[in-house]
């Protein structure tokens, strides 16, 4: 009896959950295919592309990829290290317990603060909005989620399987290279995966740090477009012509996602071939 | 070989104190079998030999325990150079997350062998005639210009000497996690082996294997005793009396009865030990 009640609310949320992703791609698609055309992600605006004429948002894709690999890449570099840091073996435990939380607090912070706080930084220092101040502001966004994910991830290695490198000689650090990480490395895939998707949909963070323009950015000191300010500016228009682009360039955000979390999964899939379970 | 002895070892958890006093000594080249209820300390036992108690912050050591005469406890120690001479196999074995070659040559990488040094100790291995087929003069016709073809040469070695080659040789750079239970623990003995170690310790190597493999693994220890000093961990009172030569029995965290395996069962002296012997006591 408690089984089939499980049982269906198994079944209906998996409903649920499927019926949101199938709906919210074919809306998208219905909206927006039409004007998802070949310019529409080679080339950047033209003179009156908001009102509907020629040019598409290859600032704006460009823009979202360097601003949520760079910030994907910095913020790996960084978390990886700290996550490995808050382990029992190199911290002392009300470190680690309070680094936490302070971790969990900001993960729950919403983006808005992020790119309020990053535009009175950089206000101070007197950086304009660019590429750089962007790439910061979101690295600051997806590290919590990163170093948590990971830590996660780290903290659910069974303790046996460190004694088993430790009884063999190896030192800790040693341990954590060869054996940790290796167990380890689909779970950190997936923090990635996590931070990198939150990343690439934001919009308020950057929306104040990285600025918005019709071109593709030169160096990291220019301002830099990207993908969901291209679809909050362009939904907000009365033109049907400047709507349908807004839908496809939800759409091909959607579509750059959907590639990384494969790819990601596949090889997650590849690593994981190996690990003990 | 290092001489093993305990010297009133007591070894405690914040209060709880699970060694009492123990005093006993670890001959060489023989199969000592440490046994008792469980609970009564044995693992905790075991661990402090090559010093994986370190790992446990609550575990508090009193008392010495002597390899060759020197406290492995004592100011100077070089823990890491302990655990290469004392190797350790886990109750359940857990494969590392590589291949089953990279498993076997893990230690030796981690301790940076030469090649001179790799083939010395297979040398040293291969003197006593356990490995068949394996000779090191078959093994130094082997092409010694192709890239780590000495390391291939310890893989293969120490594969065999675990009972496991025959089995393995044509996935050894399959994963590890893919073979049986009992396949594992004759890796993890291998990859202990890899090290060059003089004593191996066991927690209970087959309480996780079918019959079958835990036959594998005892007919391996039997083999290997001539080579190392072995200290097997078990609570199965019979595969004591197959595999032992000198029995250790705790009860409750005390030394009750030590000595040679056949005086042991057949003429134990403490009423404990005669209880357990025949199953009045658990
Ligand atoms: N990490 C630990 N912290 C506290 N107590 C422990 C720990 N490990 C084992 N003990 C306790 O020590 C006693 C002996 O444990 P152990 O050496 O594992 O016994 P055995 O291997 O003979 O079953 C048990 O009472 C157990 O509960
Ligand atoms: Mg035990």
């Amino acid at each position: 009896m408690e089984e089939t009640i499980f049982k269906g609310l198994m079944i209906a949320s998996l409903t649920l959950v499927l019926t949101a992703l199938a709906g919210m791609i074919l809306i998208m698609l219905i909206k927006g295919a039409p004007a998802l055309t070949l310019s529409m992600i080679m080339e950047t605006p033209r003179g009156g592309y908001y009102l509907g004429k020629e040019g598409g948002i290859a600032n704006a894709i460009v823009g979202s990829l360097y601003l949520s690999f760079g910030a994907s890449i910095i913020a790996f570099l960084l978390s990886l290290p700290m996550a490995f840091a808050l382990q029992k073996d190199y911290s002392g435990r009300q470190f680690a317990r309070f680094t936490r939380l302070v971790l969990d607090v900001l993960w729950g912070v919403p983006s808005i603060v992020y790119g309020a706080f990053g535009f009175v930084v950089m206000v101070y220092f007197g950086i304009r909005a660019s590429l750089l101040g962007g790439i910061i502001v979101l690295t600051l966004l997806m590290l919590p989620i990163m170093v948590r994910s990971m830590d996660e991830v780290i903290r659910m290695i069974p303790a046996e399987l460190k004694e088993v490198s430790i009884a063999l000689g190896a030192t800790k650090l040693e341990t954590t290279f060869a054996v940790i990480f290796r167990q380890g490395l689909p779970g950190i895939v997936t923090a990635v995966l996590l931070a990198f998707g939150r990343g690439i949909g934001d919009a308020a963070s950057i929306l104040f740090t990285a600025g918005y323009t019709d071109y593709i950015p030169r160096s990291l000191y220019d301002p830099v477009a990207s993908l969901p300010l291209a679809v909050f500016f362009q939904i907000g228009t009365p033109i049907p012509e400047v709507q349908g682009r807004a839908y496809a360039s939800a759409l091909i955000l959607l579509f750059i996602v959907l590639i990384v979390c494969v790819a990601s999964r596949l090889l997650a899939r590849r690593f994981s071939r190996k690990i003990i379970r | 070989m290092p001489h093993i002895s305990l010297r009133n070892l007591t070894i405690t958890y914040g209060d709880l104190e699970v060694l009492k006093g123990v005093t006993a000594d670890i001959p060489d080249r023989q199969v000592t079998t440490i046994i008792g209820p469980s609970g009564c300390g044995k693992t905790t036992l075991l661990k402090s030999l090559n010093r994986l108690l370190d790992l446990n912050e609550d575990a508090r050591l009193y008392g010495e325990i002597l390899m060759d005469g020197i406290n492995t406890y004592g100011q100077n120690t070089d823990i890491l150079a302990l655990r290469k001479t004392v190797g350790f196999l886990s109750q359940r074995p857990y494969p590392l997350p590589m291949s089953i070659y990279d498993n076997v040559a893990f230690g030796p990488r981690i301790h940076k062998l030469s090649r001179y040094e790799i083939l010395n100790q297979i040398a040293s291995v291969e003197k006593h005639g356990l490995l068949a087929q394996c000779s090191v003069e078959n093994l130094f016709q082997m092409d010694m210009k192709k890239k780590n073809v000495e390391m291939d040469i310890l893989v293969e070695c120490y594969l065999r000497l675990s009972g496991l080659w025959d089995e393995v040789k044509d996935r050894l750079h399959g994963s590890a996690a893919q073979l049986s239970v009992g396949q594992q623990q004759r890796l993890a003995l291998a990859r202990t082996l890899a090290v060059g170690p003089e004593v191996i310790l066991a927690d209970e190597p087959t309480s996780a294997l079918d019959p079958l493999s835990s036959q594998l693994i005892e007919r391996q220890i039997k083999i290997l005793k001539n080579l190392y000093t072995i200290v097997v961990v078990t609570h199965i009172l019979r595969q004591a009396r197959r595999i032992a030569d000198h029995v250790i029995f705790l009860y409750m965290g005390e030394l009750v009865e030590d000595g040679p395996a056949d005086q042991f069962f057949d003429s134990p002296k403490d009423d404990r030990t005669r209880a357990y012997i025949k199953g009045t006591i658990s």
